[in-house]
């Protein structure tokens, strides 16, 4: 199982928001998005829909589940 | 790098040097002797107190260093000290670790108690699970950092 994201492309669409603009929005560090990013960390519930209510999306159009 | 992998690293060095002098100062007890002299437990339980201050002190130092070094290398700006629900995931892991060899170093002295084993070696065993689960502690966290989850 795999939890995959649109992250950065979302980032590159809010005019190019930075790693450490939408940490600070949802109140973690950049490593943590960095983190999150590269499917090296899966977010909790929580902190999922803080990044897609940063983004102004349904958390289904941000986080993708792909089952292996 | 975030602040609380810089701790993990500060702790994981100043582990290693206490724990280093201190398993020296046992060697030491047990080449010379002191080791079965009757007072051995005493001397022992005034190196574990002695430790327990020199190890949070030599944190504290690590990490003014590490800070004032960081804000020299970015210009002025000191690192911000945030701490979210991945360093919390990760400590609760690092817990977990250290759990395992403390429990194991436990066990390991009521073993060698119970084979006839002196208290001075039984309580070595003990302080042996702890700190080697620290080090296994901040290892598997800096892992975690590193490779994700």
């Amino acid at each position: 199982m795999r939890i995959t994201n649109q992250i950065r492309r979302l980032r590159f669409d809010a005019n190019e928001m930075t790693q450490a603009d939408l940490a600070t929005r949802v109140g973690v560090t950049r490593q943590t998005i960095m983190a999150i990013e590269a499917a090296k960390y899966s977010p909790s519930l929580e902190l999922a829909f803080l990044i897609a209510r940063a983004f102004d999306k349904p958390l289904d159009q941000v986080f993708q589940f792909t089952p292996d | 790098m975030n602040s609380e992998e810089r701790l993990t690293w500060i702790n994981l060095v100043s582990s290693l040097l206490i724990n280093g002098w201190f398993y020296s100062r046992i060697w030491t007890m047990f080449q010379d002797g002191t080791s079965t002299a009757p007072d051995a437990m005493q001397i022992w339980a005034r190196t574990v107190i002695w430790v327990i201050p020199v190890s949070i002190g030599s944190i504290i130092v690590l990490t003014i260093l590490t800070t004032i070094a960081q804000a020299i290398v970015a210009g002025g700006k000191p690192p911000a000290f945030l701490k979210d629900e991945r360093d919390t995931k990760f400590e609760m892991w690092g817990m977990g670790a250290m759990m395992l060899f403390a429990v194991a170093g436990f066990l390991g002295a009521m073993a060698a108690l119970a084979l006839g084993y002196s208290g001075f070696i039984a309580f070595n065993l003990i302080y042996l699970g702890f700190s080697l689960g620290d080090v296994a502690s901040n290892l598997l966290k800096l892992t975690l950092y590193r490779t994700g989850v």
